[in-house]
């Protein structure tokens, strides 16, 4: 249950960073947030990031540990969901 | 990383004599027994309330033989520290191991960290996919290295010798160590359980077969090559689960029955290799390398001309 909720809260956090970057928004949203909403999000990606190490119940040794898999993984998917974006929303269309 | 033993000591006996000193004792030169290995696992049970995971003798038949017992590593960083015990009575040792200082705690947390003993299921997992991870992102940088270089070579159908030497190490050392990894498994499976030396040659099959697909490799033409030397990781590594039941008790539907997981997941890691080599294999097969943009066909075509 922790790695599951480690997980999400990582996941929820890189995803809150990457639409934080003006860049990327008009990819994802269509259109280009405000600089506070851009503010608010990257506040609240690492805030959810650091509640990821705080949600763990392992304890802080081997905490660390997994909260790092899980970043990494969190990571992983982001990335690679947001390189491959064409091709997911043609599958998404479809 | 032995290099901060070698700058340190003059050997690595010395390096070892110097932390472990407290584990050297002479023998006496008396004959005694061995205390049964049940006594001495009994009293490490008894103080740690765990069993040992590793039991040490030294001067074994001697009166002042001594056991050391270390205990299970299922804890990062504060496991209880190892027993030791006369081996001839199985009695505690006044003589405790000295307290872990700083250095030899930060080598145990080190340790623990690098071999994930202390992970749970879902941790061993993580560490898996991140070596994954880490391996594919070795491999596809060596990979995009020369895809890169190819574009900005004067002439991409001829290239020089650097740039051909780098191109068939990454085949060989790729395609290769994959390979070598799935014959080190099928060759602890099928080498003859009599044979002197035999964990030896697991290691030596490893490499005389990532030897052998080397030399194959050189001999053929640089997309040939990856293909074929992908199809023989694929065959390889399809192969493992099937000698597996074959020669052992605990193939893939035997360990279904017994729902014994971690050999239904090493056999499915194997099926899972072989799929992910054949799919890079037919990647390979149908890539078509994308033509040259047509402004830069151009230039080159009037620096030709």
């Amino acid at each position: 249950m922790t790695d599951a909720a480690t997980f999400f809260l990582s996941l929820t956090g890189f995803v809150a960073l990457l639409l934080a970057m003006p860049r990327h928004q008009g990819d994802w949203l269509g259109r280009k947030l405000s600089a506070t909403a851009g503010r608010a999000l990257r506040l609240s990606g690492f805030a959810a990031l650091a509640f990821a190490v705080a949600g763990i119940g392992f304890g802080w040794g081997v905490g660390a540990v997994a909260w790092f898999g899980w970043l990494t993984i969190a990571a992983a998917l982001v990335v690679t969901a947001h390189t491959n974006r064409e091709r997911i929303m043609r599958k998404v269309r479809r | 990383m032995p290099w901060a033993v070698a700058a340190n000591f003059p050997s690595e006996e010395a390096f070892y004599k110097a932390a472990f000193s407290e584990n050297a004792q002479e023998a006496s030169g008396t004959l005694a027994a061995v205390a049964p290995l049940p006594v001495l696992i009994g009293e490490a049970e008894k103080v740690w309330g765990m069993s040992p995971s590793f039991v040490a003798i030294s001067h074994p038949g001697d009166a002042a033989a001594i056991a050391t017992l270390y205990p299970l590593r299922d804890a990062l960083g504060n496991n209880p520290k190892p027993l030791r015990l006369n081996a001839v009575t199985g009695a505690p040792l006044d003589v405790a191991l000295s307290d872990l200082d700083a250095s030899r705690a930060t080598e145990g947390v080190m340790i623990q960290l690098h071999a994930g003993w202390f992970a749970g299921p879902v941790l061993r997992w993580l560490y898996f996919l991140s070596g994954v991870g880490g391996t594919v992102m070795i491999a596809s940088g060596l990979v995009l290295w020369t895809v890169k270089r190819r574009a900005k070579l004067p002439d991409p159908a001829r290239p020089h010798f650097g740039f051909r030497l780098v191109e068939r190490l990454n085949i060989g050392v790729t395609a290769g160590s994959c390979a070598g990894i799935a014959v080190y498994f099928l060759a602890n499976r099928l080498l003859p359980l009599g044979l002197a030396n035999r964990a030896d040659w697991e290691i030596n099959s490893l490499f005389i077969a990532w030897g052998g697909l080397f030399v194959w490799t050189l001999a053929r033409p640089a997309k040939r090559a990856w293909i074929e030397a992908l199809a023989v990781c694929t065959a390889l590594y399809a192969l493992v689960p099937i000698v597996s039941a074959a020669t052992t008790g605990r193939g893939l539907i035997p360990s279904l029955i017994a729902r014994d997981w971690v050999y239904v997941g090493f056999d499915g890691v194997m099926l899972a290799t072989a799929a992910a080599c054949a799919f890079t294999a037919w990647k390979v097969a149908s890539h078509k390398p994308k033509v040259a943009p047509r402004r830069k066909a151009r230039e080159l075509a009037e620096a030709a001309a």
